[in-house]
């Protein structure tokens, strides 16, 4: 607020949009977010919107030609807006920017300009840039986990200018951590419909795969009412069974990564884990979920050598090796002047990537190849790859340690994140036994009976108590 | 969902691959698709699952290969097996049974566009009626958004409520128990949320069955959309009707092409000059961008009656000469104002 840079490290919820959405209000000018995760930026101009926020609006690459126009056209009324990172690769989006006053850049999820964050998105590296030619607004840089090195590489990428920083501890005091070493599949299930008998609601299960979440939902179905949430679902039942949750109407609720991201829940009591996340920074953030309200709430780790096994192959899988380019990449390349996003069979990561790897070292201009690329480009890039593949497997081989140490389970995030440890009562498992925890109050539905009374209690609710 | 396949196969007479029903089903903009639609009378199931992934839909049809539902003739053609009839007989009835109008509304889309917008309307309403302007909202695209902030532009909550509600007990109450409470409860209040059709499928039907239920009712509604509505839905019943604007004549031939007539058939029927249908046919083509052009001229000789109008300043009779008799006036006014209407066609 006092025109000074800032990064806030703000682990799980505790109002990251309120950062900037109160400073938007009160500056002239337009505010700019970046962040990358397109839906849960959907649904925060949808949340503003619904408060009354009129002037908010966000342009993605999901929205049509006209679409687009549209924003561009109202921009100078605009009070924020959203983008995601590649929007400010276009130069017409630029230019139009450059033509207003900016207040303030906020940069969502600032650790994805890292190749040291557990999840790097190449097109942040070039916001430097773009913050440069909008004549230097105030930035300010939000994550939610960040180790030292992740920190120190937000401020030099982002070229942050003495920057006023604001960290909040990892260390949610009111979870209780849990891991425990499962042999085999059998007896992860065996264990996990022990726990939801015996965990207190509500409840997310995390899973590795869409089917487990599915087969979560089913067992958990059989004494709860459970739904499962993965991206397989279309977004009308994933927004169905978000909002179902949310209210209480389902008490367990078994997902896959996909959900959590913006869900404003604050008295979900457990989190079991069916899968191991690929880096503690993902788990602190999963596992953060349980207790936003303050109140006691424990974590369940439950995973063995399957676990290991379906994540080291998810890592090795996500990059392409060497071969893989030499193969489906550089035949194309040599065939076309245009770097080719739709003929690649890589996800789209990949090829952002390597164009801008292409961009950096000046082979590619603008999207075009200035030269035909031969075996050693194509080599360098794979290095790359190689390099991210590696980082990758290091953060997992912490995943590892942490659930199969005999060390305090609290200790080793805290020491990941390089902050102090404090003893504390109802630690973890390492330290002590589990904490009796009781389950938040739970929804009670008043059923109506009938369609007749449910039009009634929908058009009217006004007049529920007239329904018998 | 193979069943259904199955079921729209029995009724292409033998001359088809399993590729007819699911390019049907998915709403392919082929000359033969649309043929196969109104040669069949297959207007229900016309672009019912168009949100399907053809990969699933071509699971499907390999499903019926394996079980020995239907073998192969040739290349172009499958039979149906006796085990297949057999397995046909089973869900007959409630494929039968269950009203729906595909062609109509799915083609275009617009049962997803009635869906997301009253879901959203609704949850919108009945929110502001209990005090409360916040919410997460229900699932809804651009469209149904803009369609519902124009509607609280102009009528207020209790308006719409009212509206609402009048005409959702008297569209539900011309159905069954099961199928209205099946429509209220995918709906959203603020004293609880909508389920989704996995969570309101009674026990012992077949999931995919709900669904077919759940579009039935919603095209019924478009269907009752008109002077029984609330006022403040015309206009978007309107669009849901019909996206493009006709002239009523011209809607009327619309409405009977639709239902399967082809020109000659909605002239005899209407006791009007063909030329006056052929009209109507090329004003539809002008609004409406899946129009069939193809059904009328193929693919090349599209082409070359725009090579030809490009060449020629676009003057029929010029154009008519270049094409000399492959063409006759009718497919060259329809070929061209498939192009110049408002989103032109795929025509290539």
């Amino acid at each position: 607020m006092k025109g000074e840079d800032t990064l806030a490290v703000l682990p799980t919820g505790g109002g990251k949009t309120l950062c900037y959405d109160l400073p938007s209000r009160m500056l002239q000018g337009l505010t700019v977010v970046v962040s990358p995760l397109v839906s849960l930026m959907q649904d925060q101009v949808t949340q503003l919107q619904s408060q009354g926020r009129r002037r908010v609006e966000s342009l993605t690459g999901q929205l049509s030609f006209q679409e687009k126009k549209d924003i561009l056209y109202r921009l100078p009324q605009l009070n924020m807006l959203f983008l995601s990172p590649e929007m400010l690769q276009s130069e017409r989006i630029k230019e139009r920017l450059k033509q207003l006053t900016i207040s303030l850049f906020v940069v969502d999820e600032a650790h994805c300009i890292s190749q040291w964050g557990h999840e790097f998105r190449p097109d942040y590296k070039s916001l430097a840039g773009v913050i440069e030619e909008l004549h230097r607004p105030v930035v300010l840089a939000l994550t939610a986990t960040a180790t030292p090195q992740v920190e120190a590489d937000i401020k030099e990428l982002l070229k942050l200018n003495h920057p006023f920083i604001y960290r909040r501890s990892v260390n949610r005091r009111n979870i209780f951590l849990e891991a425990v070493k499962v042999e085999n599949r059998e007896e992860k299930w065996e264990r996990l419909e022990r726990e939801m008998e015996a965990l207190p609601k509500p409840m997310i299960i995390y899973t590795g795969t869409r089917k487990e979440a599915e087969e979560a939902a089913a067992k958990a179905g059989r004494n709860f009412s459970a739904a499962c949430y993965h991206a397989g679902m279309s977004p009308e039942e994933r927004r169905a069974v978000q909002l179902q949750f949310v209210e209480g109407s389902v008490s367990v609720l078994a997902a896959t990564n996909a959900f959590g991201m913006g869900i404003n829940k604050k008295d979900i009591r457990s989190v079991v884990h069916l899968y191991l996340p690929p880096s503690l920074e993902q788990y602190v953030q999963e596992t953060g979920r349980a207790g936003r309200d303050g109140s006691d709430s424990i974590a369940v780790l439950l995973a063995g050598p399957e676990e290991e096994r379906l994540q080291m192959h998810l890592i090795q899988s996500a990059l392409p090796e060497k071969s893989d380019l030499f193969r489906y990449m550089l035949p194309v390349f040599q065939q076309q002047i245009d770097f080719p996003h739709e003929t690649l069979p890589f996800p789209e990561v990949v090829n952002r990537t390597a164009e801008h790897h292409f961009e950096q070292s000046g082979l590619l201009k603008n999207g075009r190849f200035q030269r035909v690329p031969e075996r050693e480009d194509i080599d360098r890039l794979g290095s790359i790859y190689e390099a991210r593949r590696r980082i990758k497997l290091r953060q997992f081989e912490k995943m590892l340690s942490f659930y199969t140490d005999t060390e305090c389970l609290r200790k080793q995030i805290l020491r990941y994140f390089q902050e102090e440890a404090e003893a504390q009562q109802n630690c973890c498992s390492v330290c002590g036994l589990r904490p009796e925890i009781a389950s938040s109050q739970l929804f009670f539905s008043n059923e109506e009976t009938g369609w007749e009374n449910r039009l009634i209690q929908l058009f009217y609710p006004e007049r529920r108590h007239e329904i018998t | 969902m193979d069943r259904l396949l199955l079921h729209i196969f029995m009724h292409m007479n033998g001359q088809r691959s399993i590729s007819g029903p699911v390019h049907i089903l998915k709403g392919k903009r082929s000359s033969q698709t649309i043929q196969d639609i109104h040669l069949f009378r297959l207007h229900k199931w016309a672009g019912l699952l168009r949100h399907t992934s053809y990969g699933t839909l071509w699971e499907q049809a390999q499903r019926l290969r394996d079980q020995g539902f239907i073998e192969p003739i040739s290349s172009t053609v499958d039979s149906v097996t006796q085990s297949g009839l057999d397995a046909e007989s089973v869900s007959r009835k409630v494929f039968e049974n269950v009203r729906l109008s595909g062609w109509k509304y799915e083609w275009e889309g617009h049962t997803d566009d009635c869906w997301r917008t009253l879901n959203l309307l609704i949850q919108t309403a009945s929110h502001l009626k209990a005090g409360r302007k916040q919410f997460i909202p229900v699932y809804a695209d651009t469209t149904a958004k803009q369609n519902v902030r124009s509607l609280f532009r102009e009528a207020s909550a209790e308006q719409i409520a009212e509206g609402l509600y009048e005409w959702l007990y008297r569209e539900l109450l011309k159905r069954s128990r099961s199928d209205a409470e099946l429509f209220t409860d995918s709906l959203s209040g603020p004293d609880r949320s909508g389920k989704t059709l996995g969570q309101m499928t009674s026990s012992g039907e077949v999931p995919f069955h709900t669904w077919l239920r759940f579009r039935s009712i919603l095209h019924d509604l478009i269907e009752s959309g008109g002077p029984e509505s609330p006022e403040c839905l015309n206009t978007l019943f309107k669009q849901w009707k019909q996206k493009k604007e006709l002239t009523r004549s011209a809607e009327k031939t619309r409405e009977l092409f639709m239902a399967g007539y082809d020109l000659q058939q909605i002239a005899a029927e209407r006791r009007l000059k063909v030329s006056t249908i052929e009209d109507h046919f090329v004003e539809m083509a002008a609004s409406d961008p899946e129009f069939p052009v193809d059904v009328y001229a193929a693919a090349e000789l599209q082409r070359e009656i725009l090579q030809a109008a490009s060449t020629s300043g676009g003057r029929l009779r010029d154009i008519r000469e270049r094409i000399g008799e492959k063409a006759d006036y009718f497919q060259i006014r329809l070929v061209l104002s498939s192009r110049t209407g408002k989103g032109g066609t795929a025509y290539l």
